[in-house]
C-alpha cells in the first residue's frame, strides 16, 4: 500500500506539472496574508530581473500602487514585517538592484525569518525554478480558492444590489469595505494605545545597527538607499514610538548624507485606520516615490554608514 | 521542537538508526529517552532540569508506594501527587494568581509570579506522572502485587530507566495524547523492525501531517482575523464562518497532531491511545466528551471524576462533580479565567443533559439525531471563541457582532474557510459510510494517501504552532 500510495503521489504531481502551464493565471488568488507574502518574495527571487529597484516597507507601503510606481521598481513589502525581511531577501538572493527605498515606520520588526529561509534555501529554490507547482502561484489551491471567491463575490454583490433596489440595505453597510466610524474609533484607540509605549533604547539601537550593517552592504554593492516614512493619521505621527523611531532613523542615516523622499507636507493624508493611506493617498505617494526612483538612479554613489 | 520542522525529522531518522541498531538493543530505552531530552531542550535547554526534577519526583514516590514499607505508602503516594501538582500550580498558574491577587502584578510577589516562564508540557507530563503514582498506589492497594511488580522492578536502576522513558517518550511528551502507566509500562521491551506496523505509522503519519499541515496551518491564516478590534467590521456571515473555520482547524491542528504522535510512536514499536473519534458527530455532550481528547476526558474520569464519587451519590452530587471536573479540566487548558468559564460552560451543559435526559425520552430518529448533533456542534464550535479571544469583553463584542454586522460576506475569507473545511468533512464522510456498510472496501486507498502526500508537498501553509502546545 505505502509503496503505491508514493507513486500515485509522483503520478498525481507530474500530471499536475504538465497540467498548471494551461491553467488560467487569472483564476489563481493567494489565500491569506502570510500566503500573499511568500508570493511576492517568490516572484522577486524567482521573476525579477537583478537590477530592479526595490522598495522594502511593511503593510503600510504595501499600500502603494504598483501601476503608478512602474515596472522599473518593485514592491518588497510585507504585512506584518518590516523593511529587514525584504531586505533580507535582497541579501540573500543574487539580486543587485541600483536603489532601494527603504519605509522607515516600522523598524522594531524583526524580518520574518521564516519567509526568508523558505524563499531562499537553495533545494526549494531549485526546486521552484524547475517547476511551478512548487511555488506559491502554482498551488492547486490557489486555482479553487480564486475560483470559488469569484462566486462567492458575484453572489454577495448580486444580493446587495437586490437588497439596495429593495431599499433593504441599511446606511451604515459599505459594500467597499471601508471601516465603520465605530469600528475606525476602536481601532485608533488601539493603535494610540500601542503606539504610546517609548520603545526600549537597546532594541532600538539594536535594530538600528542591524539596519547601518544592511544598508552598508547595499551601497558596498553599488547601490543607493533612499529613505522614506509613509504618512499615517496626524494624530498618531508624533506619538512616543513614532516619534523615537524617526529621531534614531535621522541620527543614523542624516539627511546630510542620506536621501530622505519628503511627501506635499500641506496634504491632508487620509487613512483607513490610522496606519494605512486610503487609495487615492497612496496613490499621491505612490507618484511621488516613482520620481524620486528615478532621480536616484542619475544620482552619484554614496559613501557607507557608521 | 515542531513536529513538522526539519529538525524534527533529522531527530527521528537518527533515533530511529540507533534504535534498531543491533549493537545498541539492549540500549534502546536510553537512546528513545536522550532523543526525548534533546527534543524537549531543542528550544530551551533549561527546560530540560525541570523534566528531569518532574521525573525524580515520580521515579522515586512510585518506587516507595511499590516497594517501600507499607505503612509509608499511602504518604508517598500523597506526597507524590501533591509535588506534581505543586509543580504544575506554581509554573502554570502562577501568573493566574499574581493577577487575581489584589495590587495584581505591581506587588513584588505578584511581579514575580507573572515572569515565571509557562515550560512546554507540563501539563502533559504532571498528568501521567500522577497516573503513575496513583495506579500504583492502587495497584498495591487491591494487593494486586503482580501488576505493581511488572511496572515498579525491584532494582531501582530498572525503575529509574523506565520512568524517565514513559515521562519522556518524545512522540506525546509536548501534547499527549496523556498515556496511562497500565498502557505504557508494559511495552516497555526491547523491540525489532519487524515490530513496526508500518501500515499503521505511514497512515497515521500521512494523515496527521495533512490534518495539520495543509488544513490547520491553511485555516489559521483566515482565522487569523478573530482578532479584536478588526472582526467588528466583518459581516455576521463572515464572522460565522471564522468561527466555523477556527472549530475545524482546532480539529484538524489537535487530531493531526495526536495522528502524527501514535505514527511517530508506532515507528519505535509502541502504541498510544487513540485520542479523537469524529467528535463531530456527537449527539450529545457526554458523547463529545467520549470522542474529543479521550486521553484527558479518561484520565479526568478515572482520576477526579469517580475518586469524587462519579454518579454514585444522587444526582445533586453528580451535577456538583461534573462541574468541578469540567471547571478544572477548563483551568488545566490554560491559565486564564476565560478556560474555566469553557469548561464550566461544557459542565453546564453537561448537566443539563442528563437533567432533561432523566425527564424527556426523545425519538431515535435521523432527524432528531440530526438536530441534536447540529446543536452540540453549535454550541461546541461557540465555546472556542472562549480560546481564541482571551478577553470576554472581546468575546461579547465578537458575539454582538455576529447578530448585528450586516452585509455581504468577505468572499476570499469565506472561500478559504470552505476550501480547507472539505477535506474534514469528507474524513468524517468517509468514516460515517464504513460504519453504514461495515463490508466497504476502499480500493482507490493507495490512491487517496497519493492525494493526500501530493498536497502535502504542494499545499502546506505556513507552518504553526500547535494550538495544544501552550497547554
Amino acid at each position: 500500500m505505502i509503496r503505491r500510495a508514493l507513486i500515485a503521489a509522483a503520478a498525481l504531481l507530474a500530471v499536475y506539472h504538465l497540467v498548471l502551464p494551461h491553467l488560467p493565471r487569472g483564476w489563481s488568488r493567494a489565500p491569506g496574508q502570510q500566503r500573499q507574502n511568500y508570493l511576492r518574495a517568490q516572484h522577486y527571487v524567482h521573476d525579477v530581473p537583478s537590477e530592479t529597484n526595490v522598495i522594502v516597507g511593511s503593510s503600510m507601503s504595501n499600500e502603494l500602487n504598483e501601476q503608478l510606481l512602474g515596472r522599473s521598481l518593485c514592491k518588497l513589502t510585507f504585512p506584518g514585517g518590516s523593511m529587514f525581511t525584504g531586505l533580507e531577501l535582497i541579501r540573500g538572493s543574487d539580486h543587485h538592484p541600483r536603489v532601494v527605498l527603504i519605509e522607515s515606520n516600522v523598524l522594531l520588526r524583526e524580518a520574518d525569518r521564516e519567509l526568508v529561509d523558505n524563499t531562499l534555501s537553495t533545494w526549494r529554490r531549485s526546486l521552484r525554478k524547475h517547476s511551478p507547482v512548487f511555488r506559491e502561484s502554482g498551488r492547486p489551491s490557489s486555482f479553487a480558492i480564486g475560483l470559488l471567491h469569484f462566486q462567492i463575490r458575484d453572489a454577495a454583490r448580486a444580493w446587495d444590489h437586490w437588497r439596495a433596489k429593495n431599499d433593504a440595505l441599511p446606511a451604515e453597510v459599505r459594500p467597499d469595505r471601508t471601516l465603520t466610524p465605530r469600528v475606525f474609533e476602536q481601532i485608533m484607540a488601539e493603535n494610540r494605545h500601542a503606539l504610546r509605549r517609548s520603545p526600549a533604547p537597546d532594541e532600538l539601537r539594536r535594530s538600528a545597527n542591524r539596519l547601518v550593517s544592511l544598508v552598508n552592504e547595499l551601497t558596498a554593492d553599488g547601490c543607493r538607499c533612499l529613505f522614506f516614512e509613509m504618512p499615517i493619521d496626524s494624530s498618531l505621527a508624533h506619538l512616543p514610538e513614532p516619534d523615537a523611531v524617526r529621531r534614531v532613523m535621522h541620527e543614523r542615516f542624516p539627511e546630510s548624507r542620506f536621501t530622505w523622499i519628503e511627501f506635499p507636507h500641506d496634504h491632508p493624508y487620509r487613512t483607513v485606520d490610522g496606519i494605512h493611506l486610503t487609495r487615492p493617498d497612496a496613490d499621491l505617494v505612490s507618484r511621488e516615490l516613482a520620481v524620486a526612483s528615478g532621480d536616484a538612479m542619475s544620482a552619484p554613489r554614496i559613501a557607507s554608514v557608521r | 521542537m515542531l513536529f513538522n520542522s526539519s529538525a524534527f525529522v533529522i531527530l527521528v531518522l537518527v533515533t530511529l538508526a540507533l534504535y534498531y541498531l543491533p549493537a545498541l538493543r539492549s540500549r534502546q530505552v536510553w537512546v528513545l529517552t536522550a532523543s526525548s531530552f534533546v527534543f524537549y531542550a531543542w528550544e530551551s535547554p533549561w527546560l530540560l532540569s525541570l523534566l528531569i526534577g518532574s521525573i525524580a519526583i515520580n521515579v522515586v514516590t512510585s518506587y516507595r508506594v511499590a516497594r517501600g514499607p507499607m505503612s509509608s505508602q499511602k504518604a508517598w503516594a500523597v506526597a507524590g501527587v501533591a509535588l506534581n501538582l505543586a509543580l504544575l500550580l506554581f509554573f502554570k498558574y502562577g501568573p493566574l494568581v499574581a493577577t487575581s491577587l489584589p495590587g495584581g502584578a505591581e506587588t513584588s510577589l505578584g511581579h514575580f509570579l507573572v515572569t515565571i516562564p509557562l515550560p512546554i508540557g507540563i501539563s502533559f507530563f504532571t498528568f501521567q506522572g500522577i497516573s503513575l503514582v496513583v495506579e500504583v498506589f492502587r495497584a498495591r492497594e487491591l494487593s494486586s502485587r503482580a501488576a505493581a511488580a511488572e511496572w515498579v522492578p525491584v532494582r531501582f536502576a530498572s525503575h529509574l530507566e523506565n520512568t524517565m522513558l514513559f515521562k519522556a517518550f518524545f512522540p506525546s511528551l509536548i501534547a499527549g495524547p496523556i498515556v496511562k502507566a497500565h498502557e505504557f509500562y508494559p511495552q516497555i521491551r526491547p523491540k525489532q523492525i519487524r515490530d513496526i506496523p508500518l501500515q499503521a505509522a505511514f497512515r497515521a503519519l500521512t494523515l496527521g501531517y495533512f490534518l495539520k499541515m495543509v488544513v490547520a496551518d491553511n485555516l489559521k491564516d483566515a482565522t487569523f482575523w478573530i482578532q479584536y478590534p478588526y472582526f467588528l467590521n466583518e459581516s455576521s456571515l463572515t464572522l460565522a464562518s471564522l468561527l466555523f473555520g477556527y472549530s475545524m482547524q482546532i480539529f484538524a491542528d489537535f487530531a493531526g497532531y495526536s495522528l502524527i504522535a501514535i505514527g511517530i510512536a508506532h515507528l519505535f514499536g509502541y502504541s498510544l491511545p487513540k485520542n479523537f473519534d469524529f467528535p463531530y458527530l456527537a449527539r450529545s455532550f457526554s458523547e463529545f466528551w467520549r470522542r474529543w481528547h479521550i486521553s484527558l476526558s479518561t484520565w479526568l474520569r478515572d482520576y477526579l471524576y469517580l475518586p469524587l464519587g462519579g454518579n454514585r451519590r444522587g444526582s445533586v452530587r453528580t451535577y456538583f462533580n461534573l462541574f468541578v471536573v469540567m471547571f478544572l479540566g477548563g483551568l488545566w487548558h490554560g491559565a486564564a479565567w476565560s478556560y474555566a468559564v469553557w469548561g464550566t460552560a461544557h459542565g453546564a451543559a453537561l448537566a443539563a443533559e442528563r437533567l432533561v435526559r432523566s425527564r424527556v425520552r426523545l425519538p431515535d430518529t435521523p432527524g432528531v439525531s440530526l438536530l441534536q448533533g447540529g446543536a452540540v456542534f453549535s454550541f461546541v464550535t461557540l465555546a472556542w471563541l472562549l480560546f481564541k479571544l482571551p478577553d470576554f469583553s472581546q468575546v461579547i463584542a465578537y458575539l454582538r457582532a455576529m447578530l448585528d454586522n450586516e452585509g455581504a460576506a468577505n468572499p476570499m475569507l469565506v472561500a478559504t474557510i470552505a476550501f480547507y473545511s472539505v477535506p474534514v468533512a469528507l474524513y468524517y464522510l468517509w468514516h460515517l459510510a464504513k460504519r453504514r456498510w461495515p463490508a466497504l472496501s476502499f480500493r482507490s486507498e493507495p490512491l487517496a494517501y497519493g492525494a493526500l502526500l501530493a498536497a502535502l508537498v504542494v499545499d502546506g501553509g505556513t507552518s504553526g504552532a500547535f494550538i495544544y502546545f501552550q497547554f
